[in-house]
């Protein structure tokens, strides 16, 4: 299917453009009339206040695509090259990241239009050694937590957390980011020595990450931190009793607990079950059953949606095996079919509370997760027909994105459409309930008729089996 | 037992293997030999069933490897790292196994106690996961996974790979006594002349992907071998 990816990349190309071009657009008209859009207040000071959010956005975007520099260092280390040489070549690196510049769009327009006339060359130039040592703070900030923390799933929990709290308090008024921010950027503008400031962030970013990357050039160090925990988990033995499907879930089920990366994966997923905090409190904005639907598939169907994409590449490490030694196909479908389904069951188990905000709501999540646990299940177990890039378990955290290509992102779109297509017509002619309903039984008839549909996927794994083996092969 | 029929296998245009009839009969202890890329691990991987043939088939017992699985029930296999389940203890994987192949219960217990010297109290009860132990470790539990089932046919690519001295002296044991004893078709790749001249009855030797020679075990056998690899 090589056309699909070079299509796809011409497609994401396309939309990279389209997005580039706006950016610009958005700054120059923002930067000629800011002071337009604010004018009570000085132009300058109330866009500084922004400024603060911007990074903090940049940060968190830093953190989901952003690319730790790992220079494999043992190769190096025989050879005469200064080890000082080695870490700052790692960390020069990762100045060019395309996230640093960035800013240089957004700040340019207005430095030109809105500062230009105002302030002296000297000041401007303060300006943008501001801006510059800041932008390189929050790059070395980040490449510092990425390396360190972003294998924990505590610790981004809680950075998500604290960065809702600030947003709440600021809302109400607790305290105004928006203030402090401004003054940061603004009084260095006055007084040139604030610029020692971000300068010494920097420096202290620099020096920590390479530090950081100095103490790990020992490979003995690296062993170390492996520790061989052999945790008491449950066998989940009362499943040994369903037979050859017991024992492949049971499977399933410890490479989901036992691996850093199918593990932060769901680990995600009660956040998805929040997402009806969003809608549910807003029913003049939200309250049409199309919403409703959308919300309550995306809140039972997250575990699907999230792991069956991958669902064979998950075993990409062991699949000779698996090819070696599994003769009934059939079964082991089944047995992830089972466990996508009680995922599904588990999911809207978890959404009854939202019971609270009116029976309809959960009428339709019964329906979503009807429609996740007969159709969406098998789907994406079809598409996952597609793998064919190895996964690297170990490498934890929701901000790794190996072997993730584009085509993963389509998977979810089909999902959250069909029942909304399905619903349109009822909702065209008025039959706003039988469209519900319609989209129930369409959702039941798929689980009841899982055998045939099943098939089909398994076919196509049959057929396609070569491939998806050699794909895996590859490290 | 196994045979292939016009069996070729290439990669962008080069041949990388062509068996246009070979065959290798029940309870026969059949080793491979060959340099790098000769073909040794494609053919085992077209017997598995794991890559697809350019041309022709290979057959068990009759059937067609890729048409009907049939013959995975009675096939014990090891090829590399891509078999093992890393994340799980040796016992779990062992277990694991017994179940996809639908061993009574009573099978595991006989299989830890027979297997125990070739262990060496470095696999069983050691409260570790498959990829936290060493290479070698890691190679016995898998070549032991592919004995577990008593299978009819045992194919084991390269196995004394990275074994330290006396557990290849095991094997080696292991594999005669297999031989000797039980009606298992045996399949060997080696590099190690020496080895897959004392377990196998029955030598092929592999070069650029077809057969060079076929011969039967005789006493000059490793001489012989070393006199082709010398050349």
């Amino acid at each position: 299917m090589w056309e699909q990816s070079v299509g796809i990349k011409i497609f994401l190309g396309f939309v990279f453009l389209i997005v580039f071009a706006e950016m610009m657009l958005g700054s120059i008209l923002l930067g000629k009339n800011f002071h337009e859009i604010f004018p009570e207040a000085d132009a300058v000071e109330k866009f500084n206040g922004f400024i603060l959010y911007g990074f903090a956005l940049g940060f968190v975007v830093r953190l989901f695509m952003q690319k730790v520099p790992v220079l494999s260092i043992q190769p190096y280390l025989h050879l005469p090259v200064k080890r000082a040489a080695l870490v700052n070549y790692v960390l020069g690196k990762s100045a060019f990241a395309i996230f640093n510049f960035f800013p240089i769009l957004v700040f340019t327009p207005f430095i030109i239009f809105q500062m230009g006339s105002y302030y002296s060359g000297f000041q401007i130039a303060t300006y943008v050694l501001l801006i510059f040592f800041s932008v390189y703070s929050v790059n070395f900030l980040a490449l510092l937590f990425k390396r360190n923390l972003s294998g924990n799933n505590i610790v981004t929990l809680a950075v998500i957390a604290i960065a809702a709290l600030l947003g709440l308090a600021e809302y109400f008024g607790v305290i105004s980011i928006t203030t402090i921010s401004s003054l940061m950027f603004t009084a260095p503008l006055y007084n040139p020595v604030f610029l020692l400031v971000p300068l010494a962030v920097v420096f202290a970013a620099y020096l920590l990450n390479y530090r950081d990357l100095s103490r790990h050039l020992y490979p003995e160090d690296n062993l170390k931190l492996k520790k061989s925990s052999r945790r008491n988990v449950s066998d989940f033995s009362y499943l040994r009793n369903f037979g050859e499907i017991g024992n492949l879930m049971i499977l399933e089920l410890k490479l989901m607990i036992r691996n850093k990366r199918p593990k932060s994966t769901v680990v995600f997923i009660p956040i998805f079950l929040l997402y009806g905090l969003i809608f549910y409190p807003n029913p003049e904005m939200y309250g049409q059953n199309g919403w409703l639907l959308f919300v309550g598939i995306f809140m039972t169907g997250g575990v699907t949606l999230i792991y069956g994409q991958y669902l064979l590449s998950w075993e990409s490490s062991y699949f000779d095996g698996i090819l070696s030694h599994i003769d009934d196909f059939n079964l082991y479908f089944k047995a992830k079919h089972n466990l996508l389904v009680f995922s599904t069951v588990l999911s809207f188990v978890l959404t009854l509370p939202y019971a609270w905000f009116g029976t309809k709501i959960l009428l339709i999540n019964f329906i979503a997760a009807l429609f996740n646990m007969g159709v969406s299940s098998v789907f994406v177990i079809w598409m996952s027909t597609n793998n064919k890039k190895r996964l690297d378990l170990s490498k934890g955290a929701a901000f790794n994105y190996q072997g993730v290509s584009a085509t993963q992102f389509l998977v979810s779109f089909p999902v959250m459409l069909a029942p909304l297509l399905i619903y349109l017509p009822f909702w065209a002619f008025g039959y706003y309930d039988s469209g519900l309903y319609a989209i129930g039984i369409v959702g039941l008839l798929a689980l009841i008729f899982n055998k045939p549909l099943l098939k089909i996927a398994e076919n196509r794994f049959m057929e396609r089996r070569y491939e998806i083996g050699e794909g895996f092969r590859k490290k | 037992m196994i045979e292939t029929f016009e069996l070729t296998k290439q990669y962008n245009g080069e041949t990388v293997l062509n068996l246009p009839g070979l065959k290798i009969n029940k309870g026969e202890a059949f080793g491979l030999v060959g340099n790098n890329g000769a073909g040794k691990t494609t053919f085992f991987r077209l017997i598995l069933d794991l890559i697809r043939p350019s041309a022709g088939e290979v057959k068990i017992n009759g059937e067609d490897v890729a048409q009907n699985p049939q013959w995975k029930k009675i096939t014990g296999s090891y090829l590399d790292d891509n078999y093992l389940i890393d994340f799980l203890s040796p016992e779990e994987y062992f277990t694991f196994i017994a179940g996809v192949y639908q061993l009574p219960k009573g099978d595991l217990e006989k299989f830890y106690q027979e297997y125990e010297p070739f262990f060496n109290g470095e696999i069983l009860g050691r409260k570790k996961y498959i990829r936290d132990l060493s290479r070698g470790n890691q190679q016995k539990v898998g070549i032991a996974a592919a004995l577990l089932p008593k299978p009819e046919i045992l194919i084991l690519d390269e196995p004394f790979n990275g074994l330290d001295p006396s557990t290849q002296i095991r094997l080696i044991a292991l594999l005669n006594n297999l031989r000797e004893t039980t009606e298992t078709t045996i399949l060997i790749s080696s590099h190690d002349l020496k080895h897959v001249t004392e377990v196998s009855k029955r030598i092929v030797v592999l070069h650029k992907g077809g057969v060079y020679k076929d011969i039967i075990k005789t006493d000059n056998m490793l001489k012989e071998l070393e006199a082709y690899f010398t050349a």
